[in-house]
């Protein structure tokens, strides 16, 4: 068996299954609360008995499909493609070690200090939102971040697809396009928070 | 809903497509190997 070959196949298997596992956790994530109330959300994500296993879920789905980017590299033939392949490459593993850093901050730090707001009484209730609400505006910085890096990796690998002759070029500009919406989404964040849309 | 996840959901359209097509291509390369 080919090595490209045998890369396709694990790509396509790491996509599938990387995609249904991000899905699931992110269907266990509670969705009740307006993200950018943090009182309510915070009460939200202190009930939530799955919170930890929802949130290393959704790593375990990033980290499927950087492995299938990585896959997707050696799929691409020599010259332009693999050349933006390379770039893309790089963003790969950008994108997974971001998004390592966001599950330690949202399914462990913001975890364990709304647990304590929750527990907490009187001036130490105070002191335990304050203390989670900097928490959550480092997660909210690093979502930010993880949709611009990931962002600009899916536009360096639709270039990639729609340079490439093995690859419909349909697939290439439908990520490119994706890639610049998740970068435009990432900026959007960063200016303010975790937007709800219209 | 949020904007990230308006952004995730469409990616994850995205990647399921990607991974069919790259399961179409193992077999395409499994098949001009076998030509050869």
């Amino acid at each position: 068996m080919s090595t490209s070959r045998s890369l396709a196949r694990l790509g396509a298997v790491a996509t599938l299954v990387g995609a249904g596992v991000l899905f699931v956790s992110t269907l266990l994530h509670p969705l009740g609360s307006d993200p950018n109330d943090p009182s309510a959300a915070f009460a939200n994500y202190a009930g939530d008995s799955l919170w930890v296993w929802s949130h290393l879920g959704q790593f375990a789905g990033f980290a499927l499909l950087g492995m299938a980017l990585v896959a997707l590299v050696g799929t691409l033939e020599p010259g332009r493609a693999a050349a933006w392949a390379s770039i893309g490459l790089a963003g790969a593993a950008a994108t997974v070690a971001v998004a390592a850093a966001l599950q330690a901050v949202d399914s462990v730090a913001l975890k364990t200090m709304v647990n304590r707001w929750a527990a907490a009484t009187g001036e130490a209730r105070v002191l335990a939102f304050e203390a989670a609400f900097a928490v959550r505006q480092i997660e909210s910085g690093l979502s930010s971040l993880l949709s611009l890096v990931s962002g600009f990796t899916l536009t360096a690998f639709g270039v990639a697809i729609a340079l490439s002759a093995r690859y419909p070029a349909w697939l290439g500009l439908t990520g490119l396009l994706g890639g610049l919406g998740t970068v435009a989404a990432g900026v959007a964040q960063a200016s303010t928070g975790f937007s709800a849309w219209p | 809903m949020t904007l990230s996840m308006l952004s995730s959901s469409l990616l994850l359209v995205w990647t399921n497509l990607a991974g069919m097509v790259m399961w179409r291509l193992a077999h395409e390369l499994a098949a001009d190997s076998d030509a050869g």
